[in-house]
């Protein structure tokens, strides 16, 4: 009897070793990483669509994202296309020219302040390792880790020294897409260059967007939707009450600035042009609907004057300008200005982070501007960017 | 015996600044990593990368353009028989410059091959159409001074038609051109250097193979078509290895003034002689030297700012131009 359950026992031993042998199996293969997992584990449980931003696209896939970049929002074609895939797992077929990223990133590099508020709003501004143009930094946060050598200037007179690139040990180096020409050669050290071209966007909106941009690099859709959503709501809401005040044909407005004779000044198709408008401004240039930067002579900027009832700059003093720095102290100007009774507005860089934290604040930027063209239409709002000369 | 101490404190000078230039720059890397480096002892990583892709490109690119302008500037010397001619006094470096800039600013771009290989060419067919024009100006004309201010409007022509692009250029593209302006040694990677050198070298050995006929020019055509010398043939050949080399390097490293002028001049000052044996490899051998001493300069050891590498290059040269001027006055008023 014994023995017979013994045989019984080797039997059923003899049964159950496929079915161990297969569990184990199992467990080894859901265990290792790469092919068979990705295909069907979801990695970013976080996505985000684009509604205003022209500059980028996203795509997802199970462990990587498709990320184009365009320097024309008109392009088809994208300046640059970037596959950033998961940290351990395969890295998918590409085309040569395509970037990959490793993602999330551990740290990263950037030419360029005007990325900084981004980063700080995602909580990310640790994962710093290297700035260009130090000497600019506001962020109160980057600046001790500047002084701790934690991050590094990667410039040498405004342009990118590559030794300093790499002694900061960076994974990616974020740069702007007119920065090419100096970079370029970074291939060679195995630093992506990601180019961030949020400057480009035609609409304040589009512009904050951007932290969508960045947060595909750290896997922080989530948080970027939320900060977002907050941001178009503040806008939304700031432009009904505008669009309620404002009257169509109001006073023309101008902005723009004088350099070796020549005027300069945005079309009609550009950011700034696209928030006077919102902010129930006529922009002085709407007809022509291009982003470029127009070059005005003096004498067409004196047939305009008398028509122009706010003459915006944006300035970058620590002295208080005066309507000279405006009228590139012309007398002729000047005398017509006077007569005119022209307004004047400003924005200085120096005394707010015009180029960095207002990229996430459209909305004060517009209630700025709403209350310069239509003063005390927001009560309880205080200059930040633009103002006013008094 | 002379010449030879002469040549020997040159290289000697030359091996000193290699290393320092390798030692030297923004980020600090001990001088005993820079000593395994050179006997191939085992570095950290990052200082590894940055001597062997960054400073040692930067300092073999500032040898071969000295010594290539330099070379350059000796040859125009000779054939227009004239100490203050060189690429940039000619405006050879402003046509280059006008051939760069119209790529650049067309859209063109330094990377890939076709890019890098369409700005090469505008910048040599850019030096080969102003040094065709001022040689046919010196045939028409002997008057050293007239060719001289000839190739100054040229240059000057260049410059302007280079301001007129620029205006009507966008931003995007402007940058690049406004970036290569500065010049810098800096710019060519491992892969690029090799075919830089190579032409170099044969511009050299082309300019080497002419010495005797350049002896001859030195008193005048005239003398040397009496001795039986091919002087048109010469002429062109000068024009072509002149236009190619100064063209060549404008590319890559932008345009370089004064090594050019300067160089041959103080070679002839130093060995005291007008024999092309002489000076070709004097100005070959000192133009790598004082390129690679205004590269260091430029870079301002020790600080966390650089100079743009032509106002480096104009501060030593243009002392050397008027002392040249003043000595030249100054004998002709002794004798």
């Amino acid at each position: 009897m014994l023995f017979n359950n013994k045989i019984k026992f080797k039997n059923w031993a003899g049964f159950f070793r496929p079915f161990f042998i297969a569990t184990v199996l199992l467990l080894v293969i859901s265990c290792a990483p790469e092919e068979k997992s990705e295909l069907r584990y979801d990695y970013f449980k976080g996505k985000t669509n684009i509604k205003y931003a022209k500059g980028f696209k996203v795509a997802y896939f199970p462990s990587y994202k498709i990320v184009d970049v365009f320097d024309e929002a008109e392009n088809e074609k994208p300046f640059q296309r970037y596959l950033l895939v998961e940290h351990g797992t395969n890295i998918p077929d590409h085309n040569k020219n395509d970037i990959i990223v490793r993602i999330p990133l551990t740290s990263l590099s950037c030419l360029s302040t005007t990325h900084v508020p981004f980063l700080n709003a995602l909580k990310q501004i640790e994962k710093i390792s290297g700035i260009g143009n130090p000497e600019l930094v506001l962020d109160s946060v980057l600046l001790n880790q500047i002084d701790k050598e934690w991050t590094l200037g990667i410039t040498s007179s405004g342009q990118a020294d590559f030794e300093k690139i790499l002694e900061s040990n960076t994974s990616v180096l974020m740069a702007s897409p007119f920065e090419k020409s100096s970079i370029e050669g970074l291939s060679e050290f195995d630093i992506p260059v990601v180019y961030v071209a949020e400057y480009l966007e035609r609409t304040a909106l589009g512009r904050a967007e951007w932290i969508k941009f960045f947060a595909l690099f750290f896997n922080r859709e989530k948080e970027a939707n939320n900060i977002f959503s907050n941001i178009e709501k503040r806008y939304i809401d700031a432009k009904t009450k505008i669009d309620s005040v404002s009257i169509s044909g109001g006073k023309t407005v101008f902005f723009g600035s004088y350099y070796q004779d020549v005027w300069f000044s945005p079309a009609g198709g550009t950011l700034i042009a696209d928030l006077i408008g919102d902010a129930g401004g006529n922009y002085i240039f709407n007809t022509d609907k291009s982003n470029k930067n127009l070059t005005i002579d003096t004498e067409v900027i004196m047939t305009k004057i008398p028509e122009i009832g706010f003459w915006g700059q944006i300035i970058t003093t620590k002295e208080k300008p005066t309507i000279g720095n405006f009228m590139a102290n012309d007398s002729r100007l000047l005398d017509i200005s006077n007569k005119a009774k022209t307004s004047f507005f400003f924005a200085n860089s120096k005394q707010s982070d015009y180029f960095g934290q207002a990229n996430l604040e459209p909305d004060v930027l517009l209630k700025d501007l709403a209350n310069i063209f239509h003063p005390g239409l927001f009560m309880n709002h205080q200059f930040t960017y633009f103002q006013p000369l008094k | 015996m002379k010449n030879r101490i002469i040549f020997g404190l040159i290289v000697l000078g030359l091996a000193v600044l290699f290393i320092v230039g390798i030692g030297l720059g923004s980020v600090y890397i001990p001088f005993s990593t820079v000593v395994d480096y050179l006997f191939g002892n085992p570095i950290p990583e990052t200082h590894y990368s940055i001597i062997s892709k960054i400073r040692m490109p930067r300092n073999i690119t500032a040898l071969i353009s000295g010594a290539g302008l330099s070379l350059s500037g000796l040859l125009l010397q000779t054939l227009f028989r004239n100490p203050l001619a060189g690429p940039s006094v000619l405006g050879i470096s402003s046509g280059s410059s006008l051939g760069v800039a119209i790529v650049l600013l067309a859209g063109g771009s330094m990377s890939g091959v076709i890019g890098t290989g369409s700005v090469v060419l505008g910048a040599i067919l850019g030096a080969l159409a102003v040094v065709l024009i001022i040689s046919a100006i010196s045939m028409k004309f002997e008057d050293v001074t007239l060719v001289l201010i000839a190739g100054m409007m040229l240059g000057f022509l260049s410059s302007s038609m280079v301001s007129v692009l620029a205006f009507f250029s966008n931003s995007e593209r402007l940058k690049p051109f406004i970036h290569w302006g500065f010049g810098s040694f800096g710019r060519l990677n491992e892969y690029q250097i090799p075919s830089l050198l190579l032409l170099l070298i044969l511009a050299i050995i082309a300019a080497l193979l002419l010495y005797k006929p350049l002896n001859a020019l030195l008193p005048g055509e005239q003398f040397a078509g009496s001795i039986g010398i091919d002087v048109k043939k010469v002429r062109i050949i000068i024009i072509v290895i002149t236009g190619v080399i100064t063209g060549l390097i404008t590319a890559f490293v932008g345009p370089i003034g004064f090594i050019g002028l300067v160089v041959p001049q103080v070679v002839k000052i130093l060995f005291k002689t007008n024999h092309h044996s002489v000076t070709i490899p004097g100005s070959l051998l000192l133009g790598a030297f004082i390129a690679l001493a205004c590269d260091i300069i430029s870079r301002v050891p020790g600080q966390d700012f650089s100079l743009p590498l032509n106002a480096v290059t104009a501060m030593f040269g243009a002392p050397v131009v008027l002392f040249v001027l003043f000595r030249s006055r100054f004998k002709r008023n002794l004798s």
